[in-house]
């Protein structure tokens, strides 16, 4: 090989303006750089990796799928705490009803990225109450349908609507089996910063991805469970579901749960006891 | 041919127009420091953009869409462009501190895209004020 070199660095024509001394030295150095690279990958194929993680992209990875569990045992009646946190949250309060929108047109079509559900069991009269959003399906049917490729799943589970895409044309909200999405009909004035919201696009529960993705160390809540957890219900757990050592999982392992409408295999990422 | 040789100067002098604009753009003198919004903190002393005022002026919209992908695509947030970002930074405030939106008249964003003809939607969806709740 650099026999070969030698030959055409002595003949070739590109060659001609080189000293043949500093293309030596030239040729020397890349080949020990190269050299050195393909020992560090053979050698230590795992520190490399563990370096460009550290120092890397910052990109989510499916290293974690975020879920969550539902205690409806312990989900108070009448309670809306989670409601209410979900919408100060996501400044889903500072959208307006419109003065031409009567009241139970506004009821129906209001953004609500969390809603709760009171079932009861017609045979024996027990009621169960439960908070529905999004369930973060694996399969999401949402996903399924999209058009234009704005309602996707995150590689850490969380199924979102790219609303730089969306165009409104809500086949997701009729794809969804638990009726979890929204559509903003009219202009928003007020938006959070870290919640955009504008007219003519669809959107979900996303469970609060701005904490996950802004997360700074320690345990990263939903504001839903801060709620909950806040009057005293401690009805939702939320988590990673593929860490083995997170409280979410070692719940998950402990009793067992229910996906809802588990017939349609989307496995969900939120799932709840006692129903 | 006095048709050709007619169009053929419209075509130099539209260049030469597009080119000054283009120039003046460039170099900073059409939007100088004064185009910041007063009471913004881009004013404040010692305080600088993320990238050079220059390049910043020509390609922030390619930067925000680029960085606006891989933010809510694949959570990444550790972006140097956010809109967010922009916006704390260059709202302008009126005396009492009260923000005053980015796009209203003469403000920060509003100042150029009024200038160049410019109609954005970004602020459709998007705060214009920095976050104070």
């Amino acid at each position: 090989m650099s026999d070969d070199l030698n030959k055409s660095s002595a003949h070739g024509v590109d060659s001609v303006c080189v000293e043949p001394a500093l293309e030596q030295q030239q040729r020397r150095a890349f080949l020990r750089n190269t050299v050195i690279a393909a020992g560090a990958a053979v050698v230590a194929p795992g520190l490399l990796i563990t370096v460009a993680k550290a120092t890397g992209s910052g990109d989510v990875t499916s290293n974690q799928r975020w879920g969550m569990l539902i205690d409806t045992d312990k989900c108070a009646s009448g309670c809306t705490a989670c409601v209410e946190a979900c919408e100060t949250e996501n400044g889903i309060d500072l959208v307006v009803q419109p003065k031409r929108n009567p009241d139970h047109l506004w009821e129906q079509q209001r953004p609500q990225w969390i809603r709760k559900v009171k079932l009861q069991d017609q045979q024996t009269g027990v009621v169960t109450n439960l908070p529905i959003m999004c369930q973060h399906c694996e399969k999401p049917p949402c996903c399924d349908v999209c058009p234009t490729g704005a309602s996707f799943k995150r590689a850490d589970g969380i199924v979102m609507v790219d609303r730089h895409i969306c165009i409104g044309c809500r086949y997701c909200m009729m794809a969804c089996p638990y009726k979890a999405r929204s559509f903003i009909h009219q202009h928003v004035a007020e938006q959070r910063s870290h919640a955009p919201r504008g007219i003519g696009c669809v959107e979900s529960c996303n469970l609060c991805a701005h904490r996950i993705d802004r997360d700074q160390g320690g345990e990263v809540t939903t504001a839903c469970q801060d709620a909950c957890a806040a009057a005293g219900h401690h009805a939702i757990l939320f988590g990673d579901l593929k860490d083995p050592e997170s409280a979410l999982a070692k719940a998950l392992a402990e009793q067992t749960s229910r996906q809802i409408r588990a017939d349609l295999e989307l496995n969900t990422g939120v799932r709840y006891t006692n129903i | 041919m006095a048709m050709c040789v007619a169009t053929g100067l419209r075509r130099i002098a539209g260049l030469l127009v597009v080119g000054m604009a283009l120039a003046a753009l460039t170099s900073g003198t059409a939007f100088a420091v004064g185009s910041l919004s007063p009471g913004s903190k881009a004013l404040a002393p010692g305080s600088s953009c993320v990238g050079d005022p220059n390049d910043m002026r020509r390609n922030h919209m390619r930067y925000l869409n680029h960085d606006r992908d891989r933010a809510v695509q694949r959570g990444n947030r550790s972006i140097n462009h956010s809109l967010v970002g922009c916006i704390d930074c260059h709202a302008g405030r009126e005396a009492s501190g009260t923000p005053i939106p980015v796009s209203d008249k003469g403000q920060f964003c509003a100042s150029c895209h009024t200038y160049t003809g410019i109609r954005i939607n970004c602020f459709q969806c998007h705060s214009q004020v920095p976050e104070e709740r």
